[in-house]
């Protein structure tokens, strides 16, 4: 692998000479795509450089499959051009000679990722550091929701219809991951999606919609939101969908700030100041409910390639037992807990 | 409705062999990990979910279901009441306790369903509000069972 990588590097960063990987880490952060720190040596004229990259490749099977990271790839190279703060990326490769499966680079950008989750019951952010990231936040969210998505050349993704068009693509999507995971019955999921159905919103805009916009999916470095990051469900949507995820009752616990940030009402009121959009709560209380259900979806998915034995990821297993918390997450949603 | 506990080990065991075993060095751990892959091997075909804490689950299954058809039947709705009984008569006639689950499961979502297509109905309400407490109660059930999750060390190795 690391021979490979070498030839590959030497290629692309060419005319620079005697290019070596040093190291190849596998990053234990993220569930879905599988990430490597890549450090690289190479020659300048008579300069040495060392460089550190990211590499994010396609896995076999797991959360999201079947995978395409090509799209993600290619939202990323347009937001380098808006003020929406993401990793630059330089290059996409399909050739499986290289690591079986498509992969791309990108920069390493410094920082930490919050996880949502409370440690020993201590608040994930003191209130300082919530104030400032709780702000660049809803700043990155405005700006992502404000990118002209045609004019940066992202009409290539899927562009639903204004009014319920929408809605009801990303039902039926989660709809078709909950099938295909042929799992055994869930009837709370059930009745979740049957309200979903009756419920459909209509969208007043179409906008770029990260998809899995929340805690645990940004970088802080020096206490600022540095990048955003997990883009692999990227598509154009309603934006209030965004919203809905950020409130889903999984990323805050107990807390009383949605994603451990903000409360709900702070966070309607700052998105609505900084993106001249209106929060609409019934749309947002639909993609709420919604991502309980997209929540679901991913990890019956997941589990689903762990029981057929085709990943060996065993953090797919911790799936079945936490289904509680995502039944818990359905209920709370409806508003039956 | 959970994994067979086989399945779940079987995997720790692939996990274990495949991903874990070729990155320990040490002699003395990497014999650790070959000793915990004989106990799964030899207990994995031998357990099997506590019979109480199922039975408890089927039983409130049952119960909703029970519940519910008679709150149709009491609002006129006789065809749907039937559509529940029959359900879960064919249900309770499984011995397997695992199908038995799935098969009360299935009921209480084609339930679910039907009670959907006719929700204008006077009484659907009060039919639907029987199987979705059940499932809240179940829910509450569950968690209390499930420990902490380990995410922050998942995630940070």
């Amino acid at each position: 692998m690391i021979d490979r990588l070498t030839t590959y590097f030497a290629h692309r960063l060419a005319p620079r000479a005697d290019v070596r990987v040093l190291s190849l880490t596998r990053m234990s952060e993220g569930f879905s795509q599988e990430t490597f720190r890549v450090q690289l040596a190479s020659r300048d004229g008579d300069r040495e450089q060392t460089a550190t990259y990211v590499l994010r490749r396609q896995p076999v099977a797991g959360l999201l499959e079947p995978y395409d990271t090509e799209p993600e790839f290619r939202v990323l190279a347009a937001l380098a051009a808006t003020p929406v703060r993401a990793p630059r990326v330089y290059w996409y490769e399909r050739d499986p000679t290289i690591l079986e499966r498509p992969f791309y680079v990108m920069e390493l950008v410094a920082g930490t990722v919050p996880l949502p989750v409370m440690v020993d019951g201590k608040p994930v952010f003191t209130d300082a550091e919530r104030a400032r990231l709780g702000e660049d936040f809803v700043a990155n969210l405005a700006a992502l929701h404000a990118v002209d998505w045609r004019g940066v050349g992202l009409d290539f993704l899927e562009v639903p219809e204004r009014g319920v068009a929408a809605a009801t693509r990303e039902l039926a999507r989660w709809e078709g991951y909950i099938a295909r995971a042929d799992g055994p019955p869930r009837p709370i999921l059930t009745d979740a999606v049957l309200w979903l159905r009756r419920a459909l919103p209509a969208a007043d805009a179409i906008t770029l919609v990260h998809g899995d916009y929340r805690t645990g999916n940004f970088l802080v470095d020096g206490g600022r939101i540095a990048a955003v990051l997990d883009w692999e469900m990227v598509h154009l949507g309603d934006p209030m969908e965004d919203l809905g995820w950020a409130c889903m009752a999984l990323w805050r616990g107990e807390s009383p700030h949605m994603c451990h940030l903000l409360e709900r009402e702070r966070l309607y009121a700052r998105y609505e100041e900084l993106s001249g959009r209106r929060v609409d709560p019934t749309r947002v209380h639909f993609y709420e409910v919604l991502a309980t259900v997209k929540m679901a979806a991913i990890m019956l998915t997941g589990l689903h390639a762990f029981r057929e034995g085709r990943t060996r990821d065993l953090r797919m297993a911790l799936f079945d037992h936490q289904w509680a918390y995502i039944a818990a997450a359905i209920a709370q949603a409806r508003g039956l807990l | 409705m959970r994994l067979p506990p086989a399945v779940v080990l079987a995997g720790v065991a692939r996990t274990l062999e495949e991903d874990v075993l070729p990155a320990v060095g040490d002699r003395a751990a990497r014999g650790l990990v070959f000793a915990a892959l004989e106990v799964l091997a030899n207990v994995q075909d031998l357990v099997e979910w506590r019979v109480d804490v199922r039975e408890e689950e089927l039983t409130a299954a049952a119960a909703a279901l029970t519940e519910s058809a008679e709150r149709l039947q009491a609002s006129g709705l006789g065809a749907e009441a039937a559509r529940l009984r029959a359900a879960l008569a064919a249900a309770e006639h499984l011995d397997d306790r695992a199908a038995r689950g799935r098969a009360l499961d299935a009921a209480l979502e084609d339930a679910l369903v039907v009670l959907d297509r006719a929700r204008a109905e006077p009484g659907v309400e009060a039919a639907l509000a029987s199987i979705r407490a059940h499932l809240v109660n179940q829910t509450i059930r569950d968690l209390m069972r499930t420990q902490r999750p380990l995410l922050n060390r998942i995630s940070q190795g």
